[in-house]
C-alpha cells in the first residue's frame, strides 16, 4: 500500500472520535484539555530560532482527550398506547434521544379482538389490518405534533398480539437499549382486575426499563 | 488536527491548532446543557450482586447530569418468629444497623470511588415502604433498582420490592436486570 493510501485509510478507532455540536458531552466525557506552553520560560530568551519556531507552533496547539462515554445508547423503544401518560413517555424520551445521540422507536401493539366460532359474523369488529395501519396513521400523527425532529426517529411500528409480550420481542428483535414506558399506576381493585402491561413489560423485558408515570416529581 | 490514540479503549487524544478552537467552544458550551434536571438518584442496594448493578448504571448517570446519589440499605425487620425465644430484637437491629452502615459506605468507596457525590442512608422497616419514603423526602428525581435483590429467586421475574417500588414511586425509576443487553460499557468486555 502506498503511503498515501496507509494515512487516509480509516481507521475504526478514530471514527468514535466526533468532534460535533451537542453530541460531544453525550459521547465523550472527560474532556481534559491542556493547553502547551511554549517551552521558553527555562531557556531565559536564549532560544535559537529553530527552537522559537518550535515553540510558538507549540503554544499555538491544544490537546483534548476525549473519553467514550460508559453510556452507549443506541436505539431506545417507546410503547405508546394513546394516553396520556404514554405521551409522557416520550416527552421523556425525546431529551434521553437528544442527549444520548439514540434514535426512537415508537411501537403501538394492538391487542387482537377475538370472536367465538359460533358468532355468525363480526359486524362491531373493524379488520385487524385497517386497525393497525389506522395505528399506524395515528402513531406519525402523534409524532408531527409533538414536531419530535424526524432524525430521531428511526421508525414507527404496530404490532399485534399480547401487549408486553410484542413489547419485549419488539425490543429483543430491534436489539434495543432502553424502553421508556409510562404506567397508569393502577393500584387496589383497578391494578387486581386490569393488572398492568408495564410490570409484565419489566419482567419480560431483554434490557433496562425507564417507568414514568403521569404524576410525579419529573427530570425533563 | 492530530490524532492520537490512548489507553483507554476507544479513547483518543486531538492536538487542535488555533483554528480549531471555536470548535471546541461551542462544543463545550452547548454541551453543559443538559435536558435534564437530574439532581439527586436514589439507588437502594441490599449488596447484592444484582443491587450493586444498578449503582453501577447510576454513577455515569450522575456523573453525565452531575447529580447526586444516595444509597439506600433498608435494615429488615420482617422477623419470622422462631423458637428461639429471647431475641433481644432491639441490639440486633442495631448490630444490624451498624454492619449496614459499614458496607454502605464500603460499597461507596468501592464503586463510586469518589466520581460522583454520594451519601448512604440506613433506614428500618419494609423495603418497599421505606424506598418510597426516602425518594419522596429526599427528593429524588430517579430512582435507579435492579429487578432482584439478595433473595434473587430466579423463577421470578420481577422481585417484589422492586415491583411495589415502580407501582408507587414518586418520581421515574430505571429498572436494570442481571442479564440483559446492556447499554453500559464496562473497561473489561467480559460477556456476563
Amino acid at each position: 500500500m502506498s503511503l498515501k493510501g496507509f494515512l487516509t485509510k480509516k481507521r475504526p478507532i478514530f471514527s468514535k472520535a466526533r468532534v460535533g455540536t451537542g453530541g460531544v458531552r453525550s459521547q465523550f466525557i472527560g474532556v481534559k484539555t491542556r493547553a502547551l506552553r511554549p517551552n521558553d520560560a527555562a531557556g531565559g530568551g536564549e532560544v535559537s530560532r529553530g527552537q522559537k519556531n518550535v515553540a510558538s507552533a507549540k503554544s499555538s496547539s491544544t490537546t483534548v482527550e476525549l473519553v467514550p462515554a460508559l453510556l452507549n445508547i443506541k436505539s431506545i423503544l417507546v410503547p405508546i398506547d394513546f394516553s396520556a401518560p404514554s405521551e409522557k413517555a416520550l416527552a421523556y424520551a425525546v431529551p434521553f434521544a437528544r442527549q444520548f445521540g439514540a434514535k426512537l422507536t415508537l411501537l403501538h401493539v394492538v391487542e387482537p379482538v377475538a370472536t367465538p366460532d359460533f358468532a355468525g359474523s363480526f359486524p362491531l369488529v373493524m379488520e385487524n389490518d385497517k386497525v393497525m395501519a389506522e395505528c399506524k396513521r395515528h402513531l406519525e400523527r402523534v409524532v408531527k405534533d409533538l414536531q419530535i425532529e424526524p432524525k430521531l426517529t428511526e421508525r414507527t411500528l404496530v404490532r399485534q398480539g399480547r401487549s408486553f409480550h410484542e413489547i419485549a420481542e419488539a425490543a429483543r428483535t430491534l436489539k434495543a437499549d432502553l424502553i421508556i414506558i409510562s404506567t397508569h399506576g393502577y393500584s387496589g381493585l383497578k391494578h387486581a382486575l386490569l393488572g398492568s402491561t408495564t410490570e409484565r413489560v419489566v419482567r419480560h423485558a431483554p434490557c433496562p426499563v425507564l417507568v414514568v408515570r403521569e404524576r410525579e416529581r419529573e427530570f425533563v | 488536527m492530530k490524532a492520537k490514540p490512548t489507553k483507554h479503549s476507544g479513547g483518543v487524544v486531538l492536538e487542535l491548532n488555533r483554528r480549531d478552537e471555536p470548535l471546541m467552544a461551542a462544543a463545550s458550551s452547548s454541551a453543559t446543557m443538559s435536558p435534564f434536571r437530574l439532581k439527586r438518584i436514589l439507588v437502594p442496594t441490599d449488596f447484592s450482586d444484582c443491587a450493586k448493578k444498578a449503582l453501577q448504571y447510576a454513577i455515569p448517570l450522575a456523573k453525565e447530569h452531575e447529580a447526586a446519589i444516595t444509597l439506600l440499605y433498608v435494615v429488615p425487620t420482617n422477623y419470622a418468629s422462631g423458637e428461639y425465644g429471647g431475641i433481644d430484637y432491639a441490639s440486633l437491629e442495631a448490630d444490624m444497623r451498624a454492619s449496614g452502615d459499614k458496607q454502605l459506605s464500603a460499597l461507596a468507596v468501592d464503586e463510586v470511588r469518589g466520581e460522583v457525590s454520594a451519601d448512604t442512608l440506613i433506614r428500618t422497616g419494609s423495603a418497599s415502604a421505606e424506598i418510597i419514603d426516602v425518594a419522596r423526602s429526599l427528593p429524588a428525581d430517579l430512582i435507579v433498582v435492579s429487578t432482584h435483590g439478595r433473595t434473587g429467586l430466579k423463577h421470578v421475574f420481577l422481585g417484589s420490592v422492586t415491583e411495589h417500588v415502580i407501582r408507587h414511586a414518586p418520581c421515574p425509576v430505571l429498572v436494570v436486570r442481571e442479564r440483559e443487553h446492556e447499554f453500559l460499557r464496562r473497561d473489561s468486555e467480559a460477556p456476563l
